[in-house]
């Protein structure tokens, strides 16, 4: 119940940022950069979209499905084995993902993004969280 | 800074209406043991099916200030509901 709270929370976080991103993208404004002045740089290069969707509108359905999972999980609605497994798959293929979009900052980029990071760190979170509540 | 604590406050706010909502779902009948019986009796449906309403309404709440849409609107019905 603990690990699902704070999945639920950092999937909410996820999702806050996110619309966050997709609403500054909309309207043509630039984020808050809170940390660096490369957000821009990041958030307009070449590597903004996958499959031609938006990276920020993929976080958003990602975080999105995340926290309903969680919450059926929490809830009890059944089939539970099949929605713990999408959970963990999901979760562990964003992190994988999130691992991409960072090696690309760091090395092709070569610029940090304050947002890409704080998504990247909220779901390697969650895949650290989900990793130690199945060893307990 | 007024600003960031704002955001802030927002999300956590939003969290806790939505992730009571989760648990008022899962239990409906534990959370209705907070209300008054008084008030229970005064309730023309259901005391779980009023509770899954609240439990609805909690989600709505928190989801419209998760995506900080509406926020007058989800902090009155807040206000309203407590």
């Amino acid at each position: 119940m603990t690990a699902f709270a704070l999945l639920f929370t950092l999937s909410a976080i996820g999702t806050s940022e996110t619309v966050y991103l997709v609403r500054k993208r909309i309207a043509s404004e630039q984020p808050v950069c809170l940390i660096g002045e490369d957000c821009t740089l990041v958030l307009t290069s070449r590597y903004n979209k996958l499959f031609i969707i938006p990276n920020d509108v993929l976080g958003l359905l990602f975080y999105i499905a995340v926290s309903f999972i969680a919450g059926f999980l929490v809830i009890g609605i059944e089939p539970l084995a099949f929605w713990a497994f999408v959970f963990k798959l999901s979760v562990a293929i964003g992190a994988l993902i999130s691992l991409f979009f960072t090696y690309l900052q760091w090395r092709v980029i070569r610029a940090w993004c304050f947002w890409c990071l704080m998504s990247a760190f909220t779901i390697w979170l969650m895949e650290g969280i989900i990793l130690i509540s199945s060893f307990i | 800074m007024k600003k960031s604590s704002f955001h802030i406050l927002r999300v956590g706010l939003a969290i806790t209406f939505l992730w009571i909502g989760i648990l008022i779902f899962k239990n409906p009948e534990a959370w209705g043991g907070y209300l008054e019986p008084w008030a229970v009796g005064l309730l023309p449906i259901p005391l779980s099916e009023a509770m899954i309403g609240t439990a609805i309404i909690d989600i709505i709440i928190g989801a419209l200030l998760l995506t900080d849409t509406l926020i007058w609107l989800a902090a009155l019905a807040g206000l309203c509901l407590r």
